[in-house]
């Protein structure tokens, strides 16, 4: 009896992950029972609710997790919960507990079945979340499908419009071909390593690197992690893995391509730092250059193909794609000692999508089942109408250029000096040029939202989306843009905080 | 009302007091504009007219705490001291507070001199800039203020940080409110760009520019951490910097990104369009005073923080300055458009403040100061006579207009005043700026001094072409009308469609006009007449910069040389910035070997020792004679 408590007790780290299995279960069993709305989009907002608050309490010493930890640090383990895992996490959670308040609006009108969508995204996190915490090749893959399988369904939810199905097809092919060649490159890195642990990957990568010459066991290494490379930096979405993304963010619902741009980025990036790094597989030369090119291409493409872009969504995929460039600029330039610039990159980079794209959902959530106001033509005038929403859709361009008194110029700002740190000169230099004509876009996008309104308005808001939950969280999140690029001591402090566990 | 509570201030407080709250006044300039400006959004639902009134209260109010500030503040008599007795780096005031302490950031302000006198102009021209447009702007009246305040907030932020990160974020942050004034209250200009792209292109320009300058503080606090185990990005700190050869490659970072705003020469491309398209107020804000943040950074920190890779890059500097001068004194004059020309004649102006901070001695780092207060004053009063202008004549083009004087009573002389001003009658600051510029620069660059005078012959051709072209002749409203509706089918802008129910009328100056360009020329003939309160407030922080910049190359010379040999000796005649002096020494004497270079370079510590004190003196004498 003892031993069964010690050993529940060993699950205290997971409870934040556990909480919202648990709320699946209750959903699903509530939506055999009675179909409602209301009470199932509670619930998954409990649930995330309550695994949010334990995590925050976990991470900030209010529930000492601590001996439970190492313990579980030192047995052989799939998973770690440290410091960066938990951070990751906590936006991880951010981020899903705002895709599910902008659903509610958007869906609320849906003439099909609502349910399913709340259990399908708390699935997708519940994956989300485990990847930010995997140390094992195993549990990675096995969260990875577990985040991206929901998707497929989430993204072609609103079945009735032929763009939603067509996005949630093209990702599920794709997807599943990425999947394919992930793993591929796990069973020729097994091959030869012998080992699926990431940190003993790592330690017996040096001896197998020791000998000068090319052995045939080195090029079958190098070759499985190039296949991994290519497999995550689709999923990342980086250049010249991208053809999917504007596709996929046009097609589907706004507060799922909400989901895809920040709780899935945030995760892969996550796992994609702690594998590379604690692997070293960023310390062998040609996967060190071929991030290089992957970054600089994602930089040039995303930036110079989101110049003649007309709508909205797809421009803010193509800037996703450049976000992306600049992340691994970042994971090109640090250590697995500080991996401090990337997390808060990431968790400001989720914060402003949700923001832009939250504009989008309030925009489109009166109009659900027509089509979403992805045109740019649809945000036209929009300040004269709607000045507070045009001051949050602002804000987050302004975000995402990196202009002062915003969250993104901190982090702009932090990747830049991990570039110059890093002696990175090349990379700081794509960063300025990416920046500069990423601005040209951003701009655009501005001025459209001050110029003259059009005569006959396709696309509006609700009339009191202010009190709206969707609409509250959308202006939370606007605040949180400008404290963090005002006064971002404390962030920077969390994320500092939020260092990996380095085995050896 | 505010003279009185001011009074009253003074009245109350001891002096003791007032030394305690005055740190505090540093940020409460920033605040002012900031607070107010959003004042102005949030009241502009109840009534049109408050913003004006807000705004220009906290103008003025921001103008009346510095002069408060000029007024507590000891500044020795420039004729008193020649001595470089007190010649270390001392702020007048400071404020600090912990901003992000993990990188060592802090909020740190501080004021000396110089950035006083840049606030107070800073804070006349926003007074001059409301002023300028209470009946131009009629739409979205408050959110007009709000960027009109929240970028001079940002301009005055740029003068007193003294953290490097915390003025890259106020250079950055002026841009954004800048950025709409141009996009949505500025004029499509005649030959098709749309306010919009001129707008985009300033702000690609120097948001690029930014970042490229970021990289160099970057490099700057990296090689700190590198030599000292902590993170800093405090001035005082980053100044005991060794960069080693990185310095001229730093250097060359932080100069782009200056250069870009200044700007000079290749890098100007942002700015005729800017100047042209912008709302009046928008003019007089960028002409008036957001050039001058950047001649103020490179005296504020690339002298000091690269001397030896300044010295060595001032010909290039100052020869792309002298062909700005050129440049824009000639491009001025082939202009139609009126906003054009005066923005052209900027850049011309600038490639004098180029000369003047790269030459470097203490008669020029002076002149610089009044030819910045001066050139801000000038060139922001003719962008507000191009704005009264346009008012009238709803064209700004130089080929229509003509026949004002005698019809305008009071318009007609002021902007003849300032057209003299502009290209430097003695009697306004202008004159003593550029006289003390290039008496300064004399001694180190005699050739580039020669042709920049020269260049003054083509001021006065593009002054004498704007006011002949829009004063004089015999050209009636009623023709100025037909000849604006014949060109209607050439000008394709939007705003000038209507032009059949637009009247041309001649309006004299109203008060409010008036009594703006009064002041701007009242302050130019006080700079021009008696410029030594301004020479004193700026004379020690200026000696300190020309210590930091002129002697250390000259002292690190020897130890250098030694190893370079022969070529590096050439060079280092470059670093010592006497290639001037030496080249005019081997025109006298041409059969010296060039061996005797060599040895000449070994002696160099005490050879320019002797030169460059010189000018150290040579201001009181100047000065003294002036009153």
């Amino acid at each position: 009896m003892n031993q069964l408590f010690t050993s529940v007790a060993y699950l205290h780290p997971f409870v934040p992950i556990l909480a919202i299995v648990l709320a699946v279960l209750v959903i699903m069993l509530v939506t055999s029972v009675k179909r409602s709305h209301v009470l199932n989009a509670t619930l998954a907002v409990i649930g995330l609710n309550i695994g949010m608050f334990s995590l925050i309490a976990q991470m900030f010493g209010y529930w000492d997790v601590t001996a439970t930890a190492t313990f579980l640090e030192q047995s052989g383990h799939l998973f770690s919960i440290d410091k960066y895992a938990q951070f990751n996490m906590l936006v991880v959670f951010v981020c899903s507990l705002a895709c599910v308040t902008l659903c509610y609006a958007y869906i609320d009108q849906y003439q099909d079945h609502k349910d399913e969508l709340y259990m399908l995204i708390l699935l997708s996190t519940t994956g989300a979340l485990l990847m930010t915490a995997s140390t094992h090749i195993a549990s990675f893959f096995m969260s990875l499908e577990l985040m991206s399988v929901p998707i497929y369904g989430m993204l072609a939810y609103t079945f009735s419009r032929n763009k939603s199905l067509e996005s949630g097809l093209k990702y599920l092919v794709l997807s599943a071909a990425a999947s394919a060649t992930l793993l591929m490159g796990m069973a020729l890195l097994f091959s030869q390593v012998g080992s699926l642990e990431f940190a003993d990957i790592g330690q017996k990568l040096p001896q197998l690197f020791a000998s000068g010459d090319i052995s045939q066991a080195q090029l079958m290494v190098v070759v499985g992690f190039v296949l991994m490379l290519f497999a995550t930096a689709f999923k990342l979405s980086a250049a010249p893995f991208h053809a999917w993304t504007p596709d996929v963010y046009e097609g589907a619902p706004a507060p799922i391509a909400t989901f895809l741009g920040s709780v899935t980025k945030v995760a892969m990036m996550a796992v994609v730092v702690r594998f590379f790094l604690l692997s070293q597989g960023m310390g062998l030369e040609p996967i060190k250059t071929l991030l290089l090119v992957i970054a600089t291409l994602s930089i040039l493409f995303g930036n110079l193909l989101a110049l003649r872009q007309t709508n909205l969504k797809r421009l803010l995929a193509y800037s996703s794609i450049a976000h992306i460039g600049y992340a691994l600029v970042i994971l090109i330039s640090i250590n697995a000692a500080a991996p401090m610039p990337m997390n808060m990159y990431m968790a400001v980079y989720a914060l402003t999508t949700i923001g832009a794209f939250g504009v989008i959902t309030l925009m489109s959530s009166p109009f659900h089942s027509v089509e979403d106001a992805g045109n740019l033509d649809h945000y036209q005038g929009l300040f004269w109408r709607r000045p507070i929403l045009t001051a949050v859709l602002v804000m987050m361009m302004l975000s995402l250029a990196g202009i002062p008194l915003t969250a993104g110029f901190i982090t702009k700002f932090y990747a830049v000096l991990a570039s110059v740190q890093g002696k990175q000169w090349f990379l700081a230099a794509m960063i300025i040029l990416g920046s500069a004509i990423g601005l040209y876009y951003y701009l655009r996008v501005i001025l459209t939202l001050f110029k003259r309104p059009k005569d006959t308005i396709e696309f509006d808001a609700a009339w009191h989306w202010g009190i709206q939950a969707g609409g509250v969280m959308v202006m939370v999140v606007t605040f949180l843009v400008f404290y963090l690029g005002v006064l971002p001591s404390e962030f920077i402090e969390l994320a500092t905080n939020a260092k990996l566990l380095v085995p050896y | 009302m505010i003279n009185l509570q001011n009074s009253w201030l003074l009245s109350v407080m001891s002096p003791e007091t007032l030394a305690e709250v005055m740190p505090n006044f540093l940020p409460t300039l920033i605040a002012i504009p900031f607070v107010a400006g959003f004042l102005c959004w949030l009241i502009e639902k109840v009534d049109e007219r408050l913003p004006r009134w807000i705004a220009v209260l906290s103008m003025f109010v921001t103008f009346l705490l510095t002069l408060l500030l000029w007024q507590h503040s000891t500044y020795v008599d420039a004729t008193a001291i020649a001595s470089a007795a007190t010649t270390d780096l001392v702020w007048q005031t400071e404020f600090i507070r912990p901003w992000i302490p993990k990188i060592g950031i802090s909020f740190h302000l501080a004021l000396d001199g110089i950035s006083l006198l840049m606030v107070s102009l800073t804070a006349l021209l926003g007074v001059m800039a409301v002023g300028c447009s209470w009946g131009e702007i009629q739409r979205r009246v408050g959110f007009f203020h709000l960027n009109l305040l929240w970028s001079l907030g940002g301009v005055i932020g740029v003068f007193l940080a003294i953290d490097l990160f915390l003025f890259f974020f106020f250079w950055e942050m002026m841009l954004v409110p800048i950025y709409f004034l141009i996009a949505l209250w500025g004029h499509d200009s005649v030959c098709g760009k749309t306010k919009e792209q001129a707008a985009t292109k300033f702000f690609i320009y120097t948001q690029v520019s930014g970042l490229i300058m970021l990289v160099g503080i970057l490099i700057l606090v990296n090689a700190y951490f590198a030599q000292t185990g902590s993170i800093s990005f405090a001035y005082q700190n980053l100044l005991t910097v060794d960069l080693g050869s990185y310095e001229y490659a730093v250097m060359l970072l932080f100069f782009i990104g200056f250069a870009v705003k200044l700007p000079i020469m290749p890098f100007h491309g942002w700015l005729p369009d800017a100047h042209a398209q912008a709302p009046t107020a928008g003019s007089v804000d960028l002409a008036g005073i957001l050039i001058k943040t950047a001649a103020y950074g490179l005296i504020r920190f690339v002298l000091p923080f690269f001397p030896a890779a300044s010295a060595e890059f001032a010909p290039i500097a100052i020869t792309l300055g002298s062909i700005g001068i050129f440049y824009g004194a000639w491009l001025a004059f082939m202009q139609t458009d009126i906003k054009r020309l005066l923005a052209y004649t900027s850049i011309s102006h600038m490639g004098f403040v180029v000369l003047a901070i790269y030459a470097g001695t203490l008669l020029s780092l002076q002149g610089l100061v009044i030819q910045m207060l001066a050139h801000g004053l000038s060139s922001a009063a003719l962008f507000i006579m191009a704005g009264q202008l346009y008012e009238r004549l709803h064209t700004r083009d130089l080929t229509v207009m003509g026949g004002m004087w005698g019809q305008m009573r009071y318009f007609a002389p002021l902007m003849m005043f300032f057209c003299a001003a502009l290209l430097g009658i003695p009697g306004t600051g202008n004159f003593v700026g550029e006289f003390l510029i290039l008496l300064g620069s004399f001694a180190h660059f005699p050739w580039y001094v020669v042709i920049a005078t020269a260049s003054l012959v083509l001021a006065g051709l593009y002054s004498l072409i704007l006011i002949h072209k829009a004063l004089f002749g015999s050209v009636s409203k009623d023709a100025i009308g037909q000849a604006l509706r014949n060109k209607q089918t050439e000008t394709q802008s939007a705003h000038e469609k209507n032009l059949d129910r637009i009247v041309v009328s001649f309006k004299d100056l109203g008060k409010r006009e008036l009594s703006l360009l009064v002041t701007l020329a009242a302050g130019l003939i006080w700079l021009g007449l008696y410029p030594q309160p301004f020479l004193n407030a700026t004379n020690q922080p200026m000696q300190w910069i020309e210590q930091s910049y002129s002697y250390q190359p000259v002292l690190t010379t020897p130890d250098v040389d030694m190893v370079a040999g022969m070529n590096g000796a050439a060079s280092m005649n470059d670093v010592a910035g006497m290639s001037g002096i030496n080249s005019s020494i081997h025109a006298q004497l041409p059969s010296v070997p060039t061996v005797v270079e060599l040895s000449d370079i070994t002696q160099a510590p005490t050879l320019p020792e002797a030169t460059l004190t010189a000018p150290v003196l040579t201001p009181a004498a100047i000065q003294g004679g002036d009153e």
